[in-house]
């Protein structure tokens, strides 16, 4: 279990917005840090296949990130997602179920079991569009893990939940972290401390720094500050 | 020989169930070892059929069910039925870009089907509909009519390419994804056209069979603004 990035650029127009950056990201929790414009989102989605780089290669395992393979194995949940207003929750999940390759019969167990995972079996039957700001952030995490990812990508999942939600998201994906390569960003330091193994940190479109923060380190909230002076 | 319902429930009662973590492991072990199933277009097709709006079906019928409207002059029939295509036009591309307008494309992109794959099959489902509802009403005007089929058929389908052509253009531009509804506009204004056309005898004077020639170039043309669509970023699988 690998994804690999090497020398990936995204430039629009006169603006570059990732710059030459390598990574290998291996099973566990990777948290991304960075501040608002550094890049992040747009390295999410490249490694989601979302974007095509500029330059640069992207692989997981012997896949290419181009392939059907590649995306039976990927979860992804972006910073801002849409629904289909007359839907659902259950139905939200049965269609990305549907459009994952899952069968009518597999598919409603799994609606299940992931709506008990995130804690909205009372909500499932409810439209969407009726949700709290945190209850759709759930149905997101929920469809993002639909296929038991093995790579899952995950962009500030934790905005608009509440602290007790986001601390019941913080354990759920450190559990995830245990089989699949997750990648979460956010600028939330406390969100990652807790979650993460290992850290990237970006700064306008490079990474500034990466590696395990120990907690004889001092505090990340300050190095991450310091960063950013 | 025991049944699979009693082995299930055998098991069920004489084991325990797996916990998230370790369900999740031996699924995904599972999975890999047997592969998974490739998947084709059709079974997408099939599949998003149940998820176009009804109210698309419904007008989409209502405009073919014009034919029988008693109120209009058979030998207008065609005319009003043209001026009513570019409507039909601009409700497919409402629906087959509805994952734009909802922000739902960046999810469906990431399936195994890409947003590339549903944008295909609803738009395959929904104009294979109505260009059979075309060829229908072709061919009960076509019979009684001096143009014949053919013509007949290129008479409803030349609004029908245009609004198309321009409403995927404008889809494209940040105008149209920002105004839903702008394929309105575009309908309105290819009708307008049509009905003034038709009023000052443009068409009647035409060497009509030239007219399946113009059908088929903006066959032509909108084959190349769907491929053109379908290969922006936001819809390309890398």
């Amino acid at each position: 279990m690998e994804l690999k990035a090497d020398r990936l650029t995204k430039q629009y127009d006169n603006k570059i917005a990732v710059d030459r950056i390598s990574l290998s990201l291996e099973k566990g929790v990777t948290g991304l840090l960075g501040a608002n414009g550094a890049g992040k989102t747009t390295l999410m989605r490249m490694l989601s296949g979302l974007l095509t780089p500029t330059s640069g290669e992207i692989s997981y395992d012997d896949m290419s990130v181009k392939s059907e393979d590649y995306r039976n194995v990927l979860g992804y949940l972006p910073q801002d997602f849409g629904y289909y207003p007359e839907f659902t929750g259950r139905e939200f999940l049965m269609y990305f179920c549907a459009l994952k390759g899952l069968d009518k019969k597999s598919a409603k167990a799994r609606c299940a079991e992931l709506f008990e995972i995130v804690g909205l079996e009372e909500a499932a039957d409810k439209k969407i569009r009726k949700y709290s700001g945190g209850m759709k952030q759930r149905v997101g995490i929920a469809q993002a893990i639909i296929n038991r990812p093995e790579v899952l990508i995950l962009d500030e999942p934790t905005a608009g939940l509440d602290p007790k939600e986001r601390v019941r998201f913080r354990d759920l994906i450190g559990e995830l972290g245990k089989e699949s390569v997750v990648l979460l960003s956010t600028h939330i330091v406390s969100d990652i401390e807790h979650v993460a193994d290992r850290l990237i940190m970006m700064k306008d479109g490079q990474i500034c720094w990466q590696g395990v923060w120990k907690e004889s380190d001092g505090s990340l909230e300050e190095f991450y500050l310091k960063q950013y002076e | 020989m025991m049944k699979d319902r009693e082995l299930k429930q055998l098991l069920q009662i004489n084991t325990e169930s797996p916990d998230y973590a370790s369900k999740d492991a031996f699924i995904r072990r599972y999975k890999k070892e047997t592969g998974s199933e490739k998947t084709g277009h059709i079974k997408l097709v099939m599949m998003q059929a149940g998820y176009i709006r009804k109210r698309i079906w419904i007008i989409s019928l209502l405009i073919a069910a014009t034919f029988y409207f008693p109120y209009v002059e058979s030998e207008d029939k065609l005319f009003v039925i043209a001026g009513l295509m570019p409507f039909m036009a601009g409700l497919s591309i409402l629906e087959v870009f509805r994952s734009e307008y909802h922000g739902v494309s960046e999810l469906e992109a990431v399936t195994k089907f890409s947003a590339k794959g549903v944008f295909f099959a609803r738009m395959t489902l929904i104009s294979a509909f109505q260009l059979m509802l075309t060829a229908v009403i072709s061919a009960l005007i076509g019979i009684n009519n001096p143009y014949g089929i053919a013509v007949s058929g290129s008479m409803l389908l030349i609004p029908w390419f245009i609004t198309s052509i321009i409403s995927l253009i404008v889809e494209r531009s940040e105008f149209g994804r920002n105004n839903r509804y702008s394929f309105v506009a575009v309908a309105v204004c290819v009708t307008c056209i049509h009905t003034t056309l038709y009023s000052n005898g443009f068409f009647q004077s035409l060497d009509m069979r030239y007219l399946i020639f113009v059908a088929a170039l903006l066959f032509a043309l909108n084959v190349f603004e769907v491929r053109k669509t379908i290969e922006t970023e936001t819809l390309v699988w890398n």
